[in-house]
């Protein structure tokens, strides 16, 4: 293996462990934001291991696109759910949303 | 004149059936006022579905290739066509019902729901005539970001919450689906559809690897169990427009989507049989969780939900057979599914419908909406002379005559738990009386309980009389696999 | 009239009756001539196909295509004939004495009641006449669904419960079991049309027979074949008029004719490579039948006791069924036959009882025949059919099940069933016996003034039934014949 193939797997593997830890985050962090920002990883880092894999310029290009318009759509979210519940961890949410659900029932 | 510009549209059917819906959302925002906006989106959406429909009875009738100029970006294969149509008519559907339920924005806000929702319905269809790889993924998103909008829209703050959980979820899945992309193009050399299909692979690992990441990214926003977590808080609490896009519209569209990535996937020497295995385990657990969940469930939208995730479970497990046989099994149930999905989504809108309290005796008070609920209820039950029974019965075959009882088995359950959870619906519908005064007495418009009537009818009347559209899904699962070879 | 215009008639006369019973509720008296006139109508249909499949006239009705190669469509051949004959013959009696019960028992919603009895008798036809295994699924599923109201119809939790172990039964068993075992026949023999000889013969190998055999019988929930008999006795409590629809004119009859034709015409001789799976449901219904009787014989609500004596009767219709020769399938229909008339009467005997006398357990029967001779005239006479005596029909039945078994070289099962009709004359005849040769009781009952016409006469005219298998064994038998011979 050639040094130059030898970076190209490690950035690789680099990227797709950004992308891993990103998603994860994602998935399971409690605050809005801190899920915005796993998602802002993991695309980044897919763009990087797409890039050096040599992925045309389209698909990176839509990435971006798809990056710009994702941000923009979580932190109008965002916004909207502190203005709603005051709130932004993920717990605190579900739990205003249990205590609505059981009034709701119980009225 | 005028049939040479009849012509010339029908030459751009394509991008024609897309962009009628983008400047019929841009033209709703312009619009005056909800009526005056419904009335565009309306027409932008039967516009649409006019040409998609025309299309692909073209390309499934007569076989006519559907060449454009813009053949680049746009690619209609059959079952591109087939679900195209499918979801066009869909949306016409989705559409009208939201007329009725238009109320629940403030006027300035209705015009841009309505847009959402077409852009919705847009994005999906984009994707399921893109060309390439990028076209899908930038189709997918626009419609994920489209109704994640449509969701945060609804009055209820909960919803808030799910549509977090929909960016989240969807978000990830793009990710998925971009380095999939990559590794698949670094693999096969492609990301043009055909292309990747008749590749010579080299790479097999990178390639395997990219089409199942590509394939889990758009799963992701199916809902397919067992990475739906973000469906229930969803459809719980979402209002009326946006059940009807997250519910029908993305989950319809989605698994098309799937049906036809698939498509030119599984054909693959090098990676097919791998692709095969991850939708039928995806498939196999999806058909058993949604099953259960909508046994367990106490909201009518949630049960469709989950229910609807036991369908999609059924179509990927068609697919995952990779015949030809299979994919036009899955385009059946992709039909019955789209029907019931309507009908009850639509029913409960019309009717007022929230838990499942709320329907008792809703057969006698409002019996139109009580009718449609249990066409859809029925049909989601596999019962007889329904399409549902049809789309199971296909499975079935198909999965029996591959010698895969335990994808049978995991039908038959699926059945089994609908007559529970269906029976359950028809049991409070009809013989239950109504413990409170009807409580989401409204005006609705008379006849925006025209959509799920129609679907209803389409989903008995397409079970006792289904040689139509055996015949289409037969010609579209033929032309991918012609088109593919 | 052809015999197409019949079966049409035989099918939509019901159909109509329940709609003009709904729609023309008042006056009562409108109601009832309504309810009693389609009902004759339908079984002069009936009658009128019987001729037709005598003669072997063609009578084809189409209806829907809904999967290539399997249409939605009745025919008429002589099972179903007969069978649908039977349980429209006893039908008409059966709406005679429903008039006279809701009016006696002031029973609630009389006009529900009436019309989905009548919607019943309709999807039995639809059973009976079915030309597929496709149709026949439809039609059983829509009896079940026309059923489940009259079982649920009071309404409180007793009954709820009831129809929910009813409906839960019977569709689990029809779709987990039967449903797939029809697909699987249709991916293998691409048809599931029913028809002389099998569908399947020639085309199945051992396993796939075994396992087919065992899940379409065990699907037949409707035939009460152990371990799937539980709704039966559950649904014991319903209304009157729904015990006679069930254990009468409707649900047994629709489970037996369900076992006769998979067995004569999807397996035909098919049936021989389903040797292990087609013993060990004899062995399974020979037992449970004895244990049904021995049941019975506990139960001191007359009901219950009735309905494990039916349980331990339409297993016989299995065991004849399963044993794979003309002789048994001869015994099965027979069976379906005598055990529809001694069931229809026994029922509606009870029903007279209960409300006349309000009386539903065994020991307040006893004597009860010298205050109500017609009434327990006929509930003797059915009893002694069920048990098997002759010269009534049951006792055909039981000495061609008696031959078949023999004939098979299954003694064992012959044994089996000599066993059951002793233990059926345990629990049936000193019951029949005592409410004629007991004291009469003095207390006072709560309609004094006895039965009405219309409460005694169907249950003689039922019970007479009971006596016409005694000479028309032999038409019958060459009647029955094309069942199990094949078009050649």
């Amino acid at each position: 293996m050639t040094p130059e193939a030898l970076t190209i797997r490690l950035i690789v593997a680099a990227a797709i462990a950004l992308t891993a830890f990103g998603a994860v985050a994602a998935w399971v962090s409690g605050n809005a934001i801190k899920r915005l920002a796993g998602l802002v990883a993991a695309m980044a880092g897919a763009m990087v291991a797409a890039a050096a894999l040599g992925a045309p310029d389209a698909l990176l290009g839509g990435a971006v696109a798809i990056v710009f318009a994702t941000v923009a759509a979580g932190v109008a979210l965002a916004v909207r759910l502190q203005e709603a519940y005051g709130a932004i961890e993920a717990p605190e949410l579900d739990q205003a949303d249990r205590q609505d659900e059981a009034s709701e029932r119980a009225p | 004149m005028i049939a040479a510009l009849l012509d010339l549209a029908r030459t751009h059917a394509p991008l024609l059936s897309l962009s009628t819906l983008v400047i019929g959302a841009a033209l709703a925002i312009a619009g005056a006022g909800p009526r005056l906006s419904w009335f565009i989106a309306l027409a932008a959406a039967l516009a649409s579905a006019a040409f998609a429909s025309d299309m692909a009875l073209r390309l499934l009738t007569d076989g006519e290739i559907v060449l454009t100029i813009e053949g680049a970006a746009l690619f209609p294969d059959g079952v591109g066509a087939f679900a195209g149509a499918l979801l066009a008519g869909v949306a016409v559907l989705a559409v009208m019902a939201a007329g009725a339920s238009l109320g629940d924005y403030e006027r300035r806000a209705a015009p841009f729901a309505l847009a959402l929702l077409l852009l919705t319905a847009a994005g999906w269809i984009g994707a399921l005539m893109a060309r390439d790889l990028v076209g899908v993924l930038i189709a997918v998103e626009t419609a994920w970001l489209a109704s994640v909008g449509l969701v945060a829209m609804s009055a209820q703050r909960a919803a808030l919450n799910g549509a977090l959980r929909m960016l989240g979820a969807g978000g990830v899945g793009g990710a998925m689906f971009v380095l999939g992309a990559g590794l698949l193009h670094h693999g096969a050399g492609a990301l043009d559809l055909p292309a990747i299909a008749a590749a010579h692979v080299e790479r097999a690992d990178a390639a395997a690897l990219g089409a199942g990441l590509v394939l889990l990214g758009v799963a992701l926003k199916a809902g397919v169990a067992p990475l739906h977590e973000w469906m229930g808080a969803v459809l719980g609490r979402v209002n009326a427009v946006g059940a009807l896009a997250v519910g029908v519209l993305c989950a319809i569209g989605a698994i098309a989507v799937i049906v036809r990535l698939a498509a030119y996937l599984l054909p693959s020497l090098a990676f097919g049989e791998g692709v095969s295995i991850a939708l039928a385990v995806l498939g196999g657990a999806s058909v058993v969780i949604g099953s259960v969940q909508a046994v367990g469930s106490h909201n009518l939208r949630r049960m469709t939900g989950y229910a609807g995730i036991a369908q999609a479970g059924g179509v990927l497990l068609c697919v995952a057979l990779a015949s030809p046989a299979g994919y036009a099994a899955a385009l059946v149930q992709l039909t019955a599914f789209a029907g019931a999905a309507l009908a009850l989504f639509g029913g409960a809108a019309a009717g007022g419908v929230q838990t499942l309290e709320t329907l008792d005796g809703l057969g006698r008070r409002a019996p139109l909406a009580g009718a449609a609920i249990m066409a859809g209820a029925v049909s989601l039950m596999g019962a007889p002379l329904t399409l549902g029974f049809l789309g199971r019965w296909r499975l079935v075959e198909a999965g029996v005559g591959a010698g895969w009882w335990w994808a049978a088995g995991a039908v038959i359950f699926a059945s089994l738990a609908g007559v529970f959870y269906g029976g359950r619906l028809i049991e409070r519908l009809y013989f239950r009386r109504a413990g409170e005064v009807y409580a989401g007495a409204r005006d609705v418009w008379r006849w925006a309980m025209a959509p799920m009537l129609a679907a209803s009818i389409v989903v008995i009347g397409l079970g006792v009389a289904p040689a139509g559209l055996l015949a289409a899904a037969d010609a579209a699962a033929a032309h991918i696999a012609g088109s593919v070879r | 009239m052809s015999a197409q215009f019949a079966l049409l008639g035989a099918l939509l006369a019901p159909v109509l009756q329940a709609a003009f019973v709904l729609s023309l509720q008042r006056p009562p008296g409108l109601r009832d001539m309504m309810h009693i006139g389609f009902a004759l109508l339908t079984a002069a249909f009936a009658a009128r196909l019987i001729s037709a499949a005598a003669n072997a006239e063609a009578a084809r009705i189409v209806l829907a295509e809904p999967l290539p190669n399997v249409d939605l469509a009745f025919t008429v051949e002589p099972l179903g004939a007969l069978v649908a004959a039977t349980v429209a013959g006893l039908g008409a009696v059966h709406a005679v004495h429903a008039v006279g019960l809701v009016r006696a028992t002031q029973e609630k919603a009389p006009a529900r009641l009436m019309a989905f009895t009548a919607l019943s008798v309709a999807a039995t036809m639809a059973v009976a006449f079915s030309a597929n295994l496709f149709t026949f699924f439809v039609a059983y599923q829509a009896l079940t669904l026309c059923v489940f109201p009259l079982v649920a119809h009071r309404g409180d939790e007793e009954a709820r419960r009831a129809g929910r172990t009813f409906l839960a039964t019977l569709l689990t068993a029809s779709m987990g079991l039967f449903l797939p075992a029809m697909i699987w026949t249709y991916a293998i023999a691409g048809a599931l049309d029913f028809q002389p000889g099998g569908v399947l013969a020639g085309r199945v190998n051992t396993l796939t027979a075994n396992i087919l055999l065992v899940l379409f019988v065990l699907g037949l929930a409707m035939a009460a074949v152990p371990p799937l008999h539980r709704w039966l006795p559950a649904a014991s409590r319903a209304p009157d008029p729904a015990l006679v629809t069930i254990m009468g004119v409707a649900i047994l009859p629709a489970g037996g004719v369900g076992l006769i034709k998979v067995a004569a015409f999807v397996f035909g001789p098919a049936l021989s490579e389903a040797r292990i799976a087609a013993l060990g449901l004899i062995a399974l219904s020979g037992v449970s039948m004895c244990a049904a009787a021995l049941i019975a014989l506990s139960r001191q609500d007359v009901r219950e006791r009735l309905a494990y004596s039916c349980i331990a009767q339409s297993l016989a219709v299995a065991m004849g069924a399963l044993v794979a020769l003309p002789v048994g399938l001869f015994a099965a229909a027979l069976q379906i036959v005598a055990l529809a008339c001694a069931a229809t009467t026994l029922t509606m005997a009870l029903g007279t009882t209960a409300a006349v006398t309000a009386r539903r357990t065994a020991i307040d029967f006893v004597g009860l025949g010298r205050v109500m001779p017609w009434t327990f005239a006929g509930f003797a006479l059915a009893c002694a059919s069920m048990v098997g005596m002759p010269p009534f029909s049951g006792a055909w039945a039981k000495l061609w099940l008696i031959t078949a078994s023999a004939g098979a070289g299954l003694v064992w099962a012959a044994v089996l069933v000599g066993v059951a009709a002793v233990l059926t004359f345990a629990h049936l005849g000193p019951l029949a016996a005592n409410t004629l040769a007991g004291k009469a009781p003095t207390d006072a009952f709560k309609k004094p003034d006895g039965a009405s016409i219309l409460l005694a006469a169907p249950v003689i005219l039922s019970a007479a039934a009971t006596l016409w298998l005694l000479v028309l064994a032999d038409p019958l038998a060459s009647f029955l014949s094309p069942i199990w011979t094949p078009d050649s």
